[in-house]
């Protein structure tokens, strides 16, 4: 019923849109009003009938009759379109470009034109595809021809939010939300932990994060393996990192993909670097797969300086000394071992790239079959669950140079909390890429399912602007859609409700981030450089402890602090 | 009042020689000597609203972070290490290589090797990592193939330590030695015929012809050549770096200028990234000025 009453309203929108444009004054409403006058019949009855709540459409009356009298608006949950008149306002957005190939938001995508149709505002797009973090640094930095909106550097981490709110680049949200944003307010109050991670230890909100919590509650990320594999050497699905070893060895000993020769199976390789093998560590003791944790007495750690952490990196190094891990350390060659059928076990991915790594190996091996690891245990006993992705992506925000901040929290409020631009943002637009049936359920075009330029539906729907890297709330529901009836379903079926919470990233303080910035970078390198080194054998596990001790006296210790305040933050606005 | 009318009445008469000049000197006082404003912040704790004046002064502090960064020791070394090792290789091959072309009598051959040997220069560096990454991969490259046949163990060498510096001068020189190269056979091209012909009067072979005449006629273009290059000795691009380090190589591959993009960029260290660029090209100028002046003594030719 739902989601009939937003298609509904979706199409009412468009209609009117069409029609008459966004006016919401008198002056064109002699010229209009004849053609549109039986249009906008329809269009009360469309809304009559599509039972909007009777309250909304009430306060509508009241705030606005002259805007109910010419028949363009409606309201989102308190939010009304359009926001302006069509080109009254325009916005500049800079930051990442979509992540779908031979398509740019600047060049305009219909979902793009759609929202711009609905909201009446038009946003200039800045956006690039490659060295975004240095352009967006460069120009952030040097305060000039700033964008009204902006997705904030530096990527992997939050200090960009303190230290652009510190310098004046970012205007505080929280009375713009207050007072113009009803959908953002309710997406706060569904997800305290949003709330949580967007605001600053001043209490204020300088910045939305992209929010990937309600996706991550579906979408297992981990190892996957060759299921197929296994099945030709006969050997079960390992659950401890001792069967786990038994497998690796099996598959480089064995010719486990059938092709006659023993010796070109890659037993494991991984994705983005060497280090994320740490994902084995539940093999060693820890409960979870995550870096940073919280023990059960609620103190926060760092496992990567940790005893349990050496017994890791042994098994590591007696694995990459036997030639059972890639010398691959960065991934560059993963896809291209993939395609050759030489892959056994890759760390790590989400659950819808576990799908393509299957596309890439049937190529050459149509009985390729990658299936999600059980999360690895020490023993037969135990209970480790793995860790849900991030909650949040990059964060983005409203700078100074903004003359329209509500009419730019509005467009916000639209694109990225209300059900409206939800359903644009996940499912396109109706009759372009969906459609419903007679039960009232979604069903995808052939523009989505049969695409011969986009072959997967993700990148079909991403061709025309939805799941955009702006502004982004991911929609579990929509992605379980997406990949109705495949093993992308399957397992995440199986690893929902299944995940442990991912350690919270909360912003900093100025001090916090002060510290961070000046710590963080060069202790990062070294961890990751004595990572690899220790795992490649370049240097001995015998100068672990002395490896700790400098990782202390490079500010670990004060890192530890920084997150344990954070999480204490976390804790007291998410009210556990 | 004298010199006011000279110098009006040399503008007069040169004026086309100046505006001949004018656009460099614009050139070098909008990109080269305008930002050098920004060194400042080198010296303050830059904010971006306050802009680079009225960001509050840090002193030293930048420079003292740097020094006592567990880093700075290797940066300096694996930087000085790096930058001798390229110059080392690859100065003296394009000069080899132009004076082979020169020995090259062939017209047609001369010019299809000069062109053959230009081309790499026009290939990015990504592309020339990706491909040196191709050659090497530890199963099926062709170089570890070839190794292979030798009884060579296949290993990768891009997670060896020891083997980046000679993969990066390595590529190096292949990618631009034939460009260089240029410089120096348009030098050869303007020595004078006459002498070669009366030398071979005199009973003077290749060799001697080449050792007598085409070296020391080109030699003030090398020093000079070589002493620019020292003056530069410390600026290595980071982009092929970052393309071909990985954390097991950073022991001999990071260098300033990545350790500026990491550190100064990608979090957002402005001041520091100043300061370190800074110590960088103090560096660079007091290494021209040694190289300068070595140069003057020894051979009397040198650029200022």
């Amino acid at each position: 019923m739902q989601k009939k009453i937003i298609a509904a309203l979706l199409s009412a929108a468009m209609l009117i849109s069409v029609l008459t444009g966004c006016q919401n004054s008198g002056k064109q409403e002699g010229e209009s009003s004849q053609t549109s006058e039986n249009k906008e019949t329809e269009e009360t009855n469309e809304e009559k009938k599509s039972e909007v709540p009777s309250e909304e459409t009430d306060t509508a009356d009241a705030d606005a009759p002259s805007i109910d009298a010419t028949g363009t608006v409606y309201d989102l949950g308190g939010l009304k379109l359009p926001i302006c008149e069509p080109g009254e306002v325009e916005l500049t957005y800079m930051g990442n470009d979509t992540w779908c190939a031979g398509v740019s938001y600047n060049d305009g995508t219909a979902v793009q034109q759609e929202i711009e149709k609905r909201t009446g505002v038009h946003v200039n797009w800045d956006t690039y595809s490659s060295d975004v973090e240095t352009v967006l640094q460069t120009r952030l930095a040097s305060m000039e021809g700033l964008p009204d909106m902006v997705e904030l550097p530096p990527f992997d981490s939050n200090v960009g939010v303190d230290t652009y709110s510190g310098n004046g680049v970012l205007i505080p949200l929280n009375d713009l939300i207050e007072q113009h944003a009803p959908n953002i307010q309710k997406l706060f109050e569904k997800y305290p932990a949003l709330k949580a991670m967007c605001t600053s230890a001043d209490g204020n909100i300088y910045a939305l994060a992209g929010w990937w919590g309600d996706i991550n509650d579906y979408v297992p990320d981990y190892l996957y393996i060759r299921q197929d594999w296994l099945d030709n050497l006969g050997i079960e699905m390992p659950r401890t990192i001792d069967e786990l070893y038994d497998v690796l060895v099996a598959f480089k000993e064995q010719d486990a993909n059938g092709n006659g020769d023993p010796n070109d199976e890659i037993p494991l390789a991984t994705k983005n670097g060497i280090w994320q093998l740490y994902y084995l560590m539940t093999g060693f003791g820890y409960d979870t797969n995550s870096l940073w944790y919280v023990d059960e007495a609620g103190e926060v750690h760092y496992a990567a300086v940790e005893e349990q952490y050496r017994e890791m990196l042994e098994f590591l190094n007696k694995c990459y000394s036997e030639g059972l891990i890639s010398d691959d350390l960065e991934g560059n060659l993963l896809t291209q071992n993939i395609t050759e059928d030489k892959v056994g076990i890759v760390c790590h991915d989400p659950a819808d790239n576990m799908a393509s790594s299957d596309d890439l190996a049937m190529t050459g091996n149509p009985n390729c079959d990658y299936e999600f690891m059980p999360v690895i245990q020490t023993d037969e006993n135990g209970t480790a669950q793995m860790t849900k992705r991030s909650l949040t992506w990059h964060y983005y925000g409203i700078t100074s140079a903004c003359e329209t901040p509500e009419v730019a929290i509005k467009w916000i409020d639209y694109v990225y909390a209300s059900e409206d631009g939800s359903m644009l943002y996940n499912y396109g637009i109706e009759g372009l890429t969906y459609e419903y049936d007679d039960k009232g359920e979604i069903q995808f075009t052939d523009l989505v399912t049969n695409n011969e330029t986009y072959t997967s539906a993700f990148s079909a729907l991403r061709s025309v602007g939805a799941w955009p890297t702006y502004f982004i709330n991911d929609s579990g529901e929509a992605f379980m859609k997406i990949f109705e009836g495949t093993k992308v379903e399957t397992a995440c079926k199986a690893a929902y409700n299944n995940m442990r919470d991912p350690f919270p990233e909360m912003l900093g303080t100025a001090e916090e981030s002060e510290v961070y910035t000046s710590i963080w970078p060069d202790l990062s390198t070294y961890l990751n450089e004595m990572f690899t080194a220790f795992v490649i054998g370049t240097e001995s596990l015998d100068n672990f402890y002395k490896y700790v001790e400098t990782a202390n006296s490079m500010g670990m210790q004060d890192i530890i602090e920084i997150k344990k305040a954070q999480y204490g933050r976390y804790q007291e606005i998410v009210g556990k | 009042m004298r010199a006011i009318w000279d110098l009006k009445k040399n503008i007069r008469r040169d004026w086309m020689l100046l505006l001949i000049v004018l656009p460099g000197v614009v050139y070098f006082a909008v990109f080269c000597y305008g930002p050098m404003y920004g060194i400042l912040m080198a010296f303050k704790d830059y904010n971006v609203s306050k802009g680079i004046w009225g960001s509050p002064w840090a002193g030293l502090k930048h420079f003292k972070e740097l020094v006592n960064s567990v880093y700075f020791g290797r940066l300096v070394k694996n930087t000085f290490l790096l930058s001798i090792e390229q110059l080392f290789w690859s100065f003296p091959i394009p000069i080899a290589f132009a004076l082979l072309l020169n020995e090259l009598k062939h017209n047609k051959l001369k010019r299809v090797a000069q062109t053959a040997a230009y081309l790499p220069h026009f290939i990015s560096a990504v592309v020339v990592v990706g491909i040196l990454k191709d050659l090497l991969s530890s199963d099926g490259g062709v170089l570890t193939r070839l190794l292979q046949t030798f009884g060579v163990q296949p290993k990768n060498y891009f997670n060896l330590p020891e083997a980046f510096r000679t993969l990066y001068v390595g590529s190096g020189v292949w990618q631009e030695f034939g460009w260089n190269s240029i410089i120096y056979v348009a030098a050869i091209s303007s020595i004078d015929q006459e002498m070669y012909e009366s030398a071979s009067l005199d009973g003077a072979g290749r060799w001697k012809k080449l050792v007598y005449i085409t070296l020391p006629s080109i030699a003030p273009t090398i020093i000079l050549l070589l002493v620019m290059n020292m003056g530069n000795m410390l600026n290595i691009g980071y982009e092929k770096v970052i393309l071909m380090y990985n954390p097991a190589t950073y022991s001999t591959a990071d260098i300033f200028s990545t350790y500026v993009y990491r550190k100064g960029l990608l979090s957002a260290q402005y001041s520091f990234a100043s300061a370190v660029g800074l110590a960088n090209s103090i560096i660079n100028v007091l290494i021209l000025l040694g190289a300068n002046f070595v140069a003057r003594k020894a051979t009397d030719t040198s650029i200022f």
